[in-house]
């Protein structure tokens, strides 16, 4: 018996070693990290280059072997006795989240503020390869557990992040963002021993779990999950859980909010795809909770972002409205994967853009208020253009990729309409519509206040020169925007060579 | 039957590298030209040189080839959209033209523009359009081609344009891209009539599928299969003839044919070396290069319209040049002239004569522009603050044949070959077209001998008004002299520098026929044979009778008689300009204080037909009274529905005002109590107070819930 158990054992511990080589990139970032506490404790001084290259190099390391080690990953398999489970999915995502990282650390390296609050010590790395980490896990989690670990780990980073940066507002903040989080989780996690109470199973993709929901009662069950939805979609950052974000984004340094908008936000939509299989199987109300959510988030979220005079607080609203047009792309069902990865992909590539562009604005011309922003396009008109080009995508106007990305999703949901006849889809696409019109009102005011207010603000010739080499990088995110809309087609045929298959 | 994504299918992309740097490379040099400042000139030139050089290693390469490049584009609604490109001899050849000419007028262009503050931009638009008109040259998708087709006139307009300061410039843009854009209609109107019957743009598909499109009982019908599906189309047979006569409808803009030629000589205000590459020998050529690439799909209707156009334009702007001042609006006229002899060449089938005088052309009256250029250029230099005049004007020449006596010889050479006296290379092919004209006449009969008649015409006023200018500018005595009574200016005006006399030179040296290795003999040499005429791909009933079929012995016996009609027509042309304008001739003494010629005739070619006037009257006053039609409407009907409406408005709320003070204002009060208590909960929100926050997401958690419970 003893012997048995003891070879059992060794079989366990010789599949977690085989399981090893799927998780390098996690093992890699946590190497970063340990790096980065021994570069900060060793040395006394002068260390921002030294921490800056170790966090780059480990991004950069990521990015590549996800890159080459693609063929490995074609398949689906199952790691660390079920409780993750590696996918062509995952690795596209991760590699959304790394390449988003590197973006994100390169924009705080612009900036002479940032660049001090990230590299002066190992803390923001630290947490910015903490929150990698996290949603790394995050996508691959099969197991409840591992999904409310991940889920802790991304939240505990963004508290940091929030919290780290200096300032009396950015305490009180964090502090409420902690506060809401925690009741966010607490509930997740209440409606996971739910469902772990039910089932007696905490694999999600278990035959046990399948079989111990379809017998529980409807409206247990229905409860136990949207208690779970809630934690998910706190992270999201979509109604009616995203009360937190315009306090944060407002006052958390540029770079980070950035982050926020892309990457939690991009895992917790592929966490929610994955659930909705199994709860589209369970309730049926489900295209209906989606449907109020995604009307619900696209009304509050444009509407809200109306009447904000900060750049910073309406793209926090906006952020709303887009999560709320993502999580419609659930509905989509056969075709939601690649409606949802080319819109996750060009929402990572028009936010990332706009939060660089304003980062320029905020930091090169303290420009942030909307009064700031009047009459710069004369003296700055290339920059004012890219951030026009910006704007159109959000709105999704061509000649953007968020033309594309608006398009697929409004067809796709006119045909789930069509072959289902469920009249909330249809809802979702009119509110879709309508709200879009919205979108041009808040979005166009600030190419409008460049172009056509006058400034009474001097420009020297510093300034201009400093801005010119931010165009150059500018350009450089805002040309994709441009190259995707032309050739949309290259990227579908892209995701389609990934195997969509479970 | 033919499935046309098998046509489509991708081919030859291992080449696709030749393509792309012979395009590539003026678009760089467009790039770099822009911020390279006063080094644009160097790069730009040095450029153009390689990209001459891969233009003639491309023409050892491909020569006895016929290659097509094709590969996928872009796939959109189960249409598929390919980029081809062909590569047989005339491609090679046009593309060595633009090549050679463009070379040629860059390096002309370094000293000529020298001094302009503006040469990097000039540079940059002189590759952008050698870019543009590659992309015409070498695309075999007629969308492509419309692509470099629309970008030849973007550039053109900004070149015409050059000097923006000069209101006249301006309008002379505005004008050449207004005039333009009318043709285009026409060309997409035929892009979308081939798009419609053959549901690609590939000229190869279109081609294939022509040979197999039949008439039946009038209807044009096609059948294919697209992607496996069987597509029949059928529609009146007059489409085919209208897609013709449409996409012709292009080149009658481009190339400056009536009705909408008026643009062209308006366009001589953009600088003198381009209206040598551009308005002379490569972009207003491409009308007639167009018209051979979709020659085999013209049908008769449509070739009769092409042959009437072309002799019209010839005669009408031949008669036009007569009378001019200004140098370059004579060569203006005469490359309009030149151009209408091409495209009456392609309306009669005469496809290789017809592209024959495209290359010669393309020589001599670059050459005549670049001299004109180096006479205007050196005249320039002659003005100062006391003296002004306007060099471009043959009043204030005369006599330059001692000042300048290399720019003579150039200048003359290229004007025997436009005359097309022997042994110069537009004997050849003018030859070439008239014997063609007259086979064509001979084989139709009745009207149709009016065309050759003009075309015969338009002969002895070439030579004619080619020799006036001759005369007035390089014989006697300087005018100058006697208009500002000053002896001593004629001793300033200088032969042109080395870089300015080089490009005319050997411009004017391929001018004769023997530099080309063509012979003295205009029917059988190296060219015509490269280029023979195509058949006629369109169905049977609607073919024109193709002048492949004719038999020799009509072409034999013509051939003298059309040599020496047209060689006597030529010199009965010089000798009465010479007694005309001969030194000290009656009309050349009178010349400088001629302002506009009297008497009806004379009016006729000076005003060119007064279409400019005519246009202005039907056209823009048409315009300008809708216009005032559409002010007024706006004035008095939609503003005093407004202004109604307003004092509806205003009515309305006078009684909604009494309402309100009796019934509403009761209701008020409870109302602001509500929306006041509304606005508290909304500003705990905006304050970001966490209870109340968290305690909102919770209840719309339960409403959530309560939702699946009923």
């Amino acid at each position: 018996m003893r012997l048995q158990s003891g070879k059992q054992l060794m079989e366990t511990l010789n599949g977690i070693q085989e399981n090893l080589v799927y998780l390098l990139p996690e093992m890699v970032l946590v190497l970063g990290i340990i790096f980065l506490i021994a570069f900060d404790l060793v040395f006394d001084r002068k260390k921002s280059v030294g921490l800056a290259a170790i966090a780059f190099f480990t991004l950069v390391f990521v990015v590549f072997w996800l890159v080459f080690s693609f063929p490995i990953q074609q398949q689906p398999v199952q790691l660390m006795n079920g409780l993750l489970q590696t996918s062509p999915q995952t690795a596209v995502l991760k590699l959304i989240f790394t390449v988003s990282g590197v973006v994100i650390l390169f924009m705080a390296s612009r900036s002479e503020v940032f660049k001090k609050l990230f590299f002066q010590s190992s803390e923001v790395p630290i947490a910015v390869l903490g929150l990698l980490l996290g949603v790394f896990l995050m996508t691959m989690s099969i197991h409840w557990l591992m999904v409310y670990i991940a889920i802790e780990l991304v939240s505990i980073s963004s508290y940091l992040l929030v919290g780290l940066s200096p300032g009396k507002k950015n305490a009180e903040a964090g502090m409420k963002y902690l506060l809401y989080g925690g009741a966010a989780s607490a509930v997740m996690l209440f409606g996971m021993s739910w469902l772990y109470g039910l089932t007696g199973t905490l694999h999600f993709y278990s035959d046990t779990f399948l079989a111990g929901i379809q017998a529980a009662d409807p409206l247990v069950m229905a409860t136990a999950f949207i208690l779970l939805l809630f934690g998910v979609l706190f992270k999201l950052g979509a109604f009616p859980m995203h009360t937190w974000a315009p306090d944060v984004y407002e006052v958390a340094p540029i770079p980070i909010v950035a982050l926020f908008a892309v990457v939690p936000k991009v895992a917790a939509l592929f966490l929610l795809w994955q659930i909705s299989d199994i709860d589209r199987a369970i309730t049926g109300a489900w295209e209906q909770w989606v449907s109020v959510l995604a009307i619900g988030g696209m009304i509050l979220g444009n509407f809200g972002a109306i009447w904000q005079r900060n750049a910073k607080r309406m793209l926090a609203y906006s952020s709303i409205a887009h999560a709320a047009f993502l999580l419609s792309a659930l509905l989509l069902g056969e075709l939601a994967y690649q409606v949802l990865f080319f819109y996750v992909m060009v929402y990572a590539l028009m936010t990332l853009a706009a939060f660089f562009l304003i980062q320029i604005f905020e930091q090169r011309l303290n420009a942030l208020r909307f009064e700031s922003f009047h009459g710069l396009g004369k003296p700055f008109p290339y920059l004012s253009i890219l951030l026009l080009v910006v704007m159109l995508a959000l709105i999704g106007l061509p000649p953007t990729a968020g033309f594309n990305a608006k398009f697929y999703l409004f067809a796709g949901l006119w045909n789930t309409y069509e072959s289902s006849g469920q009249e909330v889809v249809l809802w979702v696409l009119i509110s879709g519509v309508a709200n879009t019109v919205v979108a041009l009102f808040y979005y166009l005011k600030l190419p409008y206040l460049l172009f056509f207010k006058t400034t009474s603000v001097e420009v020297n010739k510093v300034m201009v020169n400093k801005v010119k080499r931010d165009c150059l990088f500018g350009t450089l995110i805002v040309i994709p925007l441009l190259l995707i809309f032309f050739r949309s087609d290259a990227l579908v045929d892209l995701l389609n060579n990934v195997n969509f298959t479970f | 039957m033919i499935d046309v994504l098998d046509i489509l299918e991708p081919k030859n992309t291992h080449l696709l590298l030749w393509v792309l740097s012979l395009l590539g490379i003026p678009l760089i040099s467009f790039l770099l030209s822009f911020f390279a400042g006063n080094q644009a000139p160097g790069i730009a030139t040095l450029l153009i040189f390689i990209n001459l050089l891969i233009a003639t290693t491309m023409c050892f390469e491909f020569w006895s080839s016929e290659t097509i490049i094709k590969g996928e584009w872009f796939a959109t609604a189960g249409r598929q959209f390919t980029y081809a490109f062909y590569i047989d001899k005339l491609t090679l050849m046009m593309s060595m033209v633009v090549n050679f000419i463009g070379l040629m007028v860059h390096l002309f262009s370094v000293e000529y523009m020298r001094k302009d503050p503006c040469i990097s931009r000039y540079f940059a638009y002189l590759g952008l359009f050698l870019f543009s008109m590659l992309l015409i040259v070498l695309s075999h998708d007629l969308l492509f081609l419309f692509v470099g087709w629309e970008l030849v006139g973007l550039t053109s307009y900004l070149l015409i344009g050059f000097w923006w300061k000069k209101r006249k410039a301006t309008t002379a843009a505005n004008k050449a891209f207004i005039m333009n854009r009318v043709g285009d209609l026409g060309f997409l109107t035929g892009l979308m009539i081939l798009f419609a019957q053959f549901q690609s743009f590939d000229l190869e598909v279109i081609k294939s599928l022509m040979i197999f499109s039949e008439i039946e009982q009038g209807q044009w019908v096609t059948s294919y299969l697209y992607a496996g599906v069987e597509i029949f189309k059928s529609v009146d047979g007059r489409w085919l003839s209208a897609a013709g006569i449409a996409l012709f409808c292009g080149a009658v803009g481009k190339s400056a044919q009536f009705p909408l030629q008026v643009w062209l000589p308006d366009a001589m205000e953009g600088p003198t070396p381009v209206s040598a590459l551009i308005h002379a020998a490569t972009m207003v050529a491409a009308g007639v290069y167009m018209l051979a690439r979709i020659f085999v799909l013209l049908d008769a209707q449509a070739l009769e319209v092409v042959a009437i156009v072309g002799a019209v334009t010839a005669f009408m702007a031949a008669i036009a040049a007569l009378s001019q001042f200004d140098i370059k609006k004579v060569l203006a006229y005469s490359t309009i002239s030149q151009l209408g002899y091409m495209v009456m060449a392609m309306g009669v089938g005469a496809y290789t004569a017809s592209l024959f005088h495209l290359f010669t052309h393309a020589f001599f009256k670059a050459g005549l522009f670049l001299t004109a250029g180096i006479i205007i250029h050196q005249l320039h230099h002659v003005e100062s603050n006391k003296v002004s005049f306007d060099p471009q004007d043959m009043r204030v020449m005369g006599g330059l044949r001692k000042h300048m006596p290399y720019t003579f010889a150039a200048f003359l050479f290229c004007a025997m070959a436009l005359v097309g006296l022997p042994g110069f290379t537009g004997f050849l092919s003018k030859d070439a077209i008239l014997l063609n004209v007259a086979v064509w006449a001979d084989l139709k009969g009745g009207g149709f001998y009016i065309p050759e008649v003009l075309a015969f015409m338009t002969v002895v006023f070439t030579s004619f008004y080619t020799f006036r200018m001759v005369f007035l500018v390089f014989f006697g005595e300087n005018r100058l002299t006697r208009i500002l009574g000053d002896g001593q200016i004629t001793s300033q005006i200088k032969e042109g520098t080395r870089m300015l006399l080089i490009p005319a030179c050997l411009l004017a040296i391929l001018s004769i026929s023997w530099a080309l290795g063509l012979g003295f003999d205009a029917q059988d040499n190296w060219l015509v044979r490269a280029l023979p005429t195509p058949i006629y791909l369109v169905p049977i009933s609607y073919a024109a009778q193709s002048l492949v079929d004719v038999p020799d012995d009509v072409f034999k016996y013509l051939h003298p008689l059309v040599v020496s009609i047209s060689v006597a027509l030529a010199l009965v042309g010089i000798i009465i300009a010479y007694f005309a304008f001969k030194p000290g001739a009656k009309m050349e003494r009178r010349f400088t204080e001629r302002r506009e010629p009297v008497g009806a005739l004379g009016q006729i070619s000076f005003y060119h037909w007064y279409q400019d006037a005519l246009y202005q009257k039907l056209f823009v006053q048409l315009i300008i009274w809708k216009s005032k039609g559409f002010d007024w409407i706006d004035r008095h009907m939609i503003d005093a529905f407004v202004v109604r409406f307003g004092q509806l408005q205003v009515i309305i709320a006078h009684i909604i005002k009494w309402l309100d003070r009796q019934v509403v204002d009761g209701l008020v009060h409870g109302l602001t109590l509500l929306v006041g208590s509304v606005g508290k909960i909304g500003r705990s929100m905006q304050t970001g107070n966490i209870q109340s926050q968290v305690m909102l997401s919770f209840l719309f958690l339960i409403l959530l819930i309560l939702i699946f419970a009923f």
